[in-house]
């Protein structure tokens, strides 16, 4: 008898998968998958070599950013629990408003060393490329376990301030506004002990002032592990066994009441009324561009959330009703990371899930009406994603031509996922660069920031010295952060566009500006959201950078502030930082660096 | 109804709900143990698919759980049982799952070749090349000496998936080799192998390896061959699959139509149109395919989630809102059955 003849038909069942993005995605994906080590860090590279593709390139870290290794428990070789392969991620925040984003890195701790590893770090932008360690002076160099942070003006006094996710109580630090910040976590009744791992600040009750979503991933105790301790087993692999060896715990929802203090509003806003879950990323967006502010989470193992805001501070959950929790086959995903942005520049907000191994990385498109598709294989993100694991994401425009490309950061959690698959522990980090509506696989032309074979976690996207062009900064585990700086193109334009509240401190978050602009000889209408959540555990740049290709300059620029107001402005020279105060008649042009 | 969905993160675990559905059962499996009864005769395959469907449709679950359990407690060979379950999950389609219980399988007999071909098999459907790869080899080591078309073929499928695309071509043509062998030395009342899966195959490899134009080509040449509808059907959706990815969606749509045109009957061939509707916005379209899907597979999890989403954007809020309970249905039922057989491959795992 010839074995296994009655089966399926293999052909049928695995034909699909691969798309457009497979050529180039090719080579560097059989590159990330056979490299067990990182490869020494490639030479700095000042300026684009010539000959080099045109449109996006990135340099390596410099010898003098911070080498720090970013901690998260013991080296890999020893490691055994869930808490110690998550890693944590990076947020960028202009903490001494001199204009340049500072970094502040939520870290692990590695509490079985001797003394013990891992604090909260925050690094100062000197304006030269360089930083500078301020962690003692700004007093937020916090001991515990942490993952995500969020930032934004929780007061409305001018200064970015910190929530900070941990195992354990989160902490909430006030921007003093001297470059120092102060514990007001007790002050303000944040008050979780649990596991949180990401947060968004956003005016969910459109009251002017900043409330705080909290996700959250499992009940951990260290005294009590998973499986007693024993270390779980994933075909020839051992490694720490996953969540759903404990329950899930609730996320958070908090209220921001206008006087310092935060009211836990989960039950009344309808946020508990679904099944508690993993939560591991989550951003924000208006769904239905109703003015009201909705809620996106990215699930591990478990559907994702759509919290639509139904107003009141009232959600009604609408993830599989809508399209966004599963894959489009319905099929539930392990969500590491999530972005909202109108990457098709319909005016609606569509969203993208970074997700675990073996599986693709998903593209939900936001056709209206509250629903989306999965449109990953028509975007041609199926294939590349599969063999890596995915956590920080960002849909930015790294070529400043107009249309919205995607990073992905990736790293395995499995501490030696080699010795039973080709896969590895490090990874490439993912460039795609949007093309004739599509994404194509770009890594492997970004230049030698996205050569990096690391196990990364965090990402965030900003401007870091000003020229208009976004850098990403990647939190590592097991290793230092990762600045990768994109180098300028001659003669492609851009704009910055900053916002600041008015007289009556209403925040600004999350409000939106569309440019319009004639690129490449078509008339070309973009829409962005400032917005610093999504990706994983960090927070981007609350600038909103726009693209613009060969255009000499933005024939309109509307501001949509977060309580329904307008304004807008006439014609805008291009390659200029645009500072805009709400209710101020002009804005402030500053030429970019 | 598929469930070939990839690994979640740490799906296999069992979640702690499962403790709860194990303490729920508890009672319908303790006296089977409890009543000192016989022996059981040797493991029963059609019992155990019994069972297993029985849970699937929701029906005479505690029985079913119990007669799995009683089984597993009374046989003397783990092994050959979760070899048995993990058949039978792989023929219906719930690649996961048949993975785990293959890998017990694996882990007690592993000196059988076949079983590695199963698990093979299973990990190849749910895109686990790596794993696929490794355990195809070990298939082809341990058969019999002779010719193993069938291990080769989804060692060419494995190896394109881990983009060895010239290893896997090399395997495919090497698979049909062997099948041409097998059937000149066909064991008395054993069908001839088809060799068209044999170019299907190849045609797979070089759309993976993005050779699109090649891979046409083989599929051109198959067709000029007297093909049977099943066959023709496949050849044609093969080829929407590729034009799909090369971006010609006008060529997609009508080879997707020739798919269903010849297999009206073919689930797949109309829940993948339906899918590439579904990815362009063609929801009208779209959903007239995918009643047809659940008309044919009322279980079809995909089917009812994009109804859900199609529905109402065809005018139907009410018949959305009702594809959406179905949906959850099904899936709940999915996470249940899972959870239970979860548990049921821990037991077998650790019975000595």
């Amino acid at each position: 008898m010839i074995p296994g003849h009655a089966t399926a038909s293999v052909t049928l069942v695995l034909v699909g998968w691969v798309g457009r993005a497979a050529p180039s995605a090719g080579p560097a994906a059989v590159q990330a998958r056979s490299t067990g080590v990182p490869p020494p860090v490639a030479a700095q590279t000042p300026a684009v070599p010539a000959g080099a593709p045109r449109g996006v390139w990135y340099e390596a870290p410099r010898p003098d950013d911070p080498q720090f290794p970013l901690v998260c428990g013991r080296p890999r070789d020893q490691l055994q629990w869930l808490i110690e392969i998550n890693g944590s991620g990076v947020a960028l925040i202009d903490h001494d408003r001199d204009g340049d984003l500072d970094l502040f890195f939520p870290m692990g701790r590695d509490p079985w060393s001797d003394p013990p590893r891992g604090s909260d770090r925050l690094l100062r932008n000197r304006g030269d490329g360089t930083f500078e360690d301020v962690t003692a002076a700004s007093g937020v160099g916090d001991e515990a376990w942490s993952f995500g942070c969020a930032v934004g003006d929780y007061d409305s006094d001018g200064f970015d301030d910190l929530f900070i996710c941990n195992w354990g109580p989160d902490r909430l630090l006030r921007n003093k506004g001297d470059g120092t910040f102060e514990d007001v976590s007790t002050q303000a009744g944040i008050a979780d002990d649990d596991w949180s791992t990401c947060a968004a600040f956003a005016d969910l009750d459109q009251d002017g002032d900043l409330d705080l979503y909290v996700a959250r991933y499992f009940h951990f105790d260290l005294a009590k592990p998973p499986n007693s301790g024993k270390p779980c087993k994933f075909g020839a692999i051992e490694a720490p066994c996953g969540p759903q060896w404990e329950p899930a715990v609730h996320d958070l929802l908090w209220r921001n009441d206008g006087n310092g203090r935060f009211t836990d509003v989960s039950v009344e806003s309808g946020i508990r009324a679904v099944r508690a879950s993993y939560g591991f990323g989550v951003t924000v967006l208006d769904i239905d561009d109703d003015g009201r502010l909705d809620l996106f989470v990215g699930n591990d193992s478990l559907p994702n959330f759509l919290f639509h805001n139904l107003g009141g501070m009232k959600f009604a959950e609408i993830g599989v009703m809508s399209g966004v929790s599963a894959n489009i086959d319905g099929e539930d995903q392990a969500c590491m990371g999530v972005d909202a942005a109108d990457y098709d520049d319909d005016g609606r907000e569509d969203l993208f899930v970074s997700n675990f191994s073996s599986d693709y990385n998903t593209l939900y498109r936001n056709d209206g009406g509250l629903l989306f598709d999965d449109v990953t294989r028509s975007m041609a993100l199926a294939e590349a994603s599969w063999w890596t694991l995915g956590w920080g994401t960002k849909l930015f425009d790294a070529d400043c031509d107009g249309d919205l490309d995607l990073a992905v950061a990736n790293g395995h959690v499995y501490p030696h996922p080699e010795r039973g698959s080709g896969m590895t522990f490090a990874q490439l980090n993912h460039l795609y660069l949007q093309r004739d509506g599509r994404f194509d696989f770009a890594t492997a032309d970004a230049g030698p920031g996205f050569a990096l074979v690391r196990s990364s976690r965090g990402l965030a996207t900003g401007d870091l010295n000003g020229d208009g062009w976004l850098d990403l900064v990647v939190s590592e585990l097991e290793g230092p952060p990762s600045i990768l700086r994109a180098v300028p193109q001659p003669g492609v334009h851009r704009l910055l566009v900053e916002l600041q509240p008015g007289a009556d401190r209403r925040t600004v978050e999350h409000a939106e500006v569309t440019v319009k602009a004639t690129i490449g000889g078509a008339a070309r209408v973009q829409r962005r959201r400032a917005n610093r959540a999504g990706s994983y555990a960090s927070s981007c740049d609350p600038r909103i950078q726009f693209g613009l290709g060969d255009a000499n300059a933005v024939t309109e620029l509307i501001v949509h502030w977060p309580d329904g107001s307008e304004q807008g402005f006439g014609e805008l020279p291009v390659d200029r930082r645009v500072v805009i105060r709400r209710g101020e008649k002009s804005p402030r042009l500053e030429a970019l660096r | 109804m598929s469930d070939a969905r990839p690994p979640a993160h740490f799906r296999v675990l069992a979640p702690a709900v499962l403790f709860a559905a194990l303490l729920a059962v508890a009672p319908a499996w303790a006296p089977c143990s409890a009543q000192g009864a016989p022996p059981a005769a040797a493991p029963d395959a059609a019992r155990i698919e019994q069972a297993l469907r029985a849970l699937r449709a929701g029906k005479e679950i505690d029985s079913s759980l119990a007669l799995l359990r009683d089984t597993i407690e009374r046989s003397g060979d783990p092994g050959t049982l979760a070899r048995q379950i993990g058949v039978v999950l792989l023929t219906d389609g719930r690649y996961a799952m048949a993975a785990d219980f293959l890998a017990v399988a694996r882990a007690r007999l592993p000196q059988d070749g076949n079983v590695a071909l199963q698990l093979g098999k299973a990990q190849a459907l749910l895109r686990r090349f790596d794993e696929a790869v490794a355990s195809l080899t070990a298939a082809d080591a341990l058969l019999p000496p002779g010719p193993h078309p069938i291990v080769k073929q989804f060692l060419a499928t494995s190896l394109a998936g881990q983009q060895r695309f010239d290893d896997a071509l090399r395997m495919a043509l090497l698979a049909r080799s062997e099948a041409e062998t097998f059937n000149a030395n066909l064991p008395p009342g054993r069908p001839p192998l088809e060799l068209a899966d044999f170019e299907f195959t190849r045609a797979n490899v070089l759309h993976i390896a993005v050779r699109f134009d090649d891979a046409l080509a083989v599929l051109a040449q198959l067709e000029l061959e007297p093909l049977d509808a099943a066959d023709r059907a496949k050849a044609a959706l093969l080829r929407a699959k590729i034009l799909d990815a090369r971006g010609d969606d006008a060529g997609a749509l009508g080879a997707y139509a020739a798919a269903r045109a010849a297999a009206p009957d073919d689930v797949e061939a109309c829940y993948e149109n339906a899918s590439f509707l579904v990815r362009r916005a063609k929801h009208a379209e779209a959903t007239a395919l995918l009643q047809q899907v659940v008309a044919r597979d009322p279980q079809h999890e995909g089917a009812w989630f994009n109804l859900a989403r199609t529905l109402p954007r065809s005018g139907d809020a009410a018949g959305g809102k009702a594809a959406l309970a179905r949906y959850q249905e099904i899936h709940d039922q999915k996470l249940k059955d899972d959870e239970r057989l979860t548990e049921l491959r821990r037991v077998l795992a650790a019975k000595q």
